[in-house]
């Protein structure tokens, strides 16, 4: 390669600083690669032997990682499900449930994990055609004085109130879809649950084009606030 | 290995963006089920790059197994300003960074490869030839510097956009791009045999 | 603590009684498991199912503390299982303390699978 001295791998200063290197001509190597890479022009490069010379060193390793690229198995040597087998191994060790809520009448002893009651009521509300339940949060409902202080990590056993974040399909009224979240959180806490619930707030977060889906691109239609 | 036919790759690189942020915020909640479906949407193409960083696929499994343990530990702080994929991309780019600085002293930082020359200079074949030429490119990346290595096969291999890289790596654009030169230098020294 | 621990044959038995209580499909190991982890007494895996209970005895009486942490099967209703726990844990209490037997019951569901 017709380069000057100074820039010469020598294997040990190679973090140096090296994008000074001069080509004979007097150009830099570094901007002489960076502007064919942004597909600039320079009438010197294009007449001149020494930057031509680079350049075919630079498409001379682009060619080849290419082929590397081109190389690399079609069908990937991992086994994925195995993987994940041993990521949620590790995972339910370390489980998040969340706090401890209520379930059953004042005077019981019974409770449910959070993570557990939002799990069901996600369901729930994801049997609605075109909607997906994104966070669901259990509170205590402030309306009701507790009527003694609860054990620790335990909410007040009173009737809980529910947020859930809902994705929605474009064609849904809000006030209509918003109703039928409610019901569908209401009849899964009763049925499959046995919680009492003073209210659930519904939050909708996203519209979505049902046919368009994978044309929704950009971050910034997350309507969620941190 | 190769040769494995009966599954089809997912393809993971074009998740649905919606489907993502909702199982994200799921698993943020201890939804543990949610971040199962994540780790098999996203876990091949994460594998794939972890084996273009580090060149092993076994290295790479660990590095992306790893990885996602530690986004289940972090994810009740993820807010869903990155998409899920961005988040693990860096994840996963850092823990491999990591490898191969601890991985350093292995190579001897005098081992600069010789400029190979194809060895058979009469009609070679083809396929061959080139598949020579990649395997002398595999030996030669292993002779750059972690963050050389990292930029340079995140831009060159991967694609991915200078600022993202910065973003990812934690250091300035222009640092990314000096990187991306050296090794560039250096690797069209390695191969200049291949011309 | 050590003097309000019951025998492990007691918390075996409640284990086995609320496994075999419909719509529970496992005990989950809770707090019992942490502790005896965490005090040294081993045991905590590799004995029966019975790591999600917890049996101490009553301070100043003949009463006894049942805390247990179940995972349910999917198409019970929670409160309903929990009911049933209950009762399986009390009759097991009696059938093993004899008349005066009485117990506080305490059912968490940790997870729906």
């Amino acid at each position: 390669m017709a380069m000057n001295e100074s820039g010469a791998p020598d294997g040990t200063s190679f973090d140096g600083p090296s994008e000074e290197e001069l080509l004979p001509c007097g150009r830099r190597l570094a901007q002489v690669w960076e502007l064919a890479e942004t597909g600039g022009q320079d009438p010197h490069t294009a007449e001149c032997p020494h930057c031509g010379e680079a350049l075919r060193a630079l498409r001379a390793l682009e060619g080849v990682v290419a082929r590397a690229r081109d190389d690399e198995p079609r069908v990937p040597p991992w086994d994925t499900a195995a993987l994940a087998d041993r990521v949620m191994d590790v995972v339910r060790l370390e489980l998040r449930p969340g706090r401890t809520l209520p379930l059953g009448e004042a005077d019981e002893d019974a409770w449910i994990v959070e993570a557990a009651a939002a799990r069901t009521f996600r369901a729930a509300v994801d049997t609605l055609p075109g909607v997906r339940a994104g966070s669901c949060r259990i509170e205590a409902d402030a309306q009701e004085a507790p009527s003694s202080a609860p054990p620790p990590g335990r909410l007040p056993r009173g009737p809980a109130r529910v947020r859930v974040e809902v994705q929605v399909g474009l064609s849904w009224n809000l006030q209509l879809v918003a109703d039928e979240v409610r019901a569908r959180v209401v009849g899964a806490a009763d049925h499959e649950l046995g919680m009492r619930i003073a209210a659930v707030d519904v939050v909708v977060t996203d519209l979505l084009d049902e046919d368009e889906d994978a044309d929704e691109d950009a971050d910034a239609t997350e309507g969620r606030q941190p | 290995m190769p040769g494995d036919r009966g599954r089809e790759p997912e393809d993971a690189d074009a998740p649905l963006p919606h489907e993502d942020a909702l199982l994200a915020v799921r698993a943020a909640e201890g939804d543990e089920e949610a971040f199962e479906a994540l780790v098999h949407r996203h876990a091949p193409a994460l594998l794939r790059l972890g084996t273009r960083l580090l060149g092993s696929p076994t290295e790479a499994e660990d590095a992306v197994q790893e990885s996602f343990v530690s986004a289940w530990r972090k994810l009740p702080e993820f807010r869903g300003d990155a998409r899920f994929g961005t988040w693990m991309h860096r994840i996963v780019t850092n823990r491999c960074l990591n490898v191969l600085r601890s991985r350093q002293p292995v190579t001897a930082l005098d081992s600069v490869p010789e400029p190979q020359a194809p060895e058979h200079q009469v009609s070679p074949p083809r396929a061959a030839e080139a598949h020579a030429a990649v395997a002398d490119l595999s030996r030669a990346i292993e002779g750059l510097s972690p963050e050389q290595r990292v930029c340079w096969v995140l831009r060159e291999l991967d694609g991915v956009p200078y600022e993202s890289i910065a973003e990812t790596v934690g250091i300035s654009q222009e640092a990314v791009r000096g990187r991306v030169f050296r090794a560039r230098r250096y690797l069209t020294e390695a191969m200049a045999g291949w011309r | 603590m050590t003097d309000q621990q019951v025998p492990r044959t007691l918390e075996d038995t409640v284990g086995a009684a609320v496994l075999a209580t419909r719509g529970v499909a496992f005990l989950r190991p809770g707090l019992a498991g942490l502790l005896r982890s965490s005090v040294g007494l081993g045991a905590a895996r590799g004995t029966t199912g019975a790591s999600g209970v917890r049996v101490r005895r009553h301070k100043g009486s003949r009463g006894l503390d049942v805390e247990v942490y179940v995972v349910l099967n999917r198409g019970h209703r929670a409160l309903d299982v929990t009911r049933a726990v209950r009762s399986a844990v009390l009759d097991a209490v009696l059938k093993e303390a004899g008349e005066g037997g009485s117990a506080q019951v305490k059912v968490t569901v940790t997870g729906v699978v």
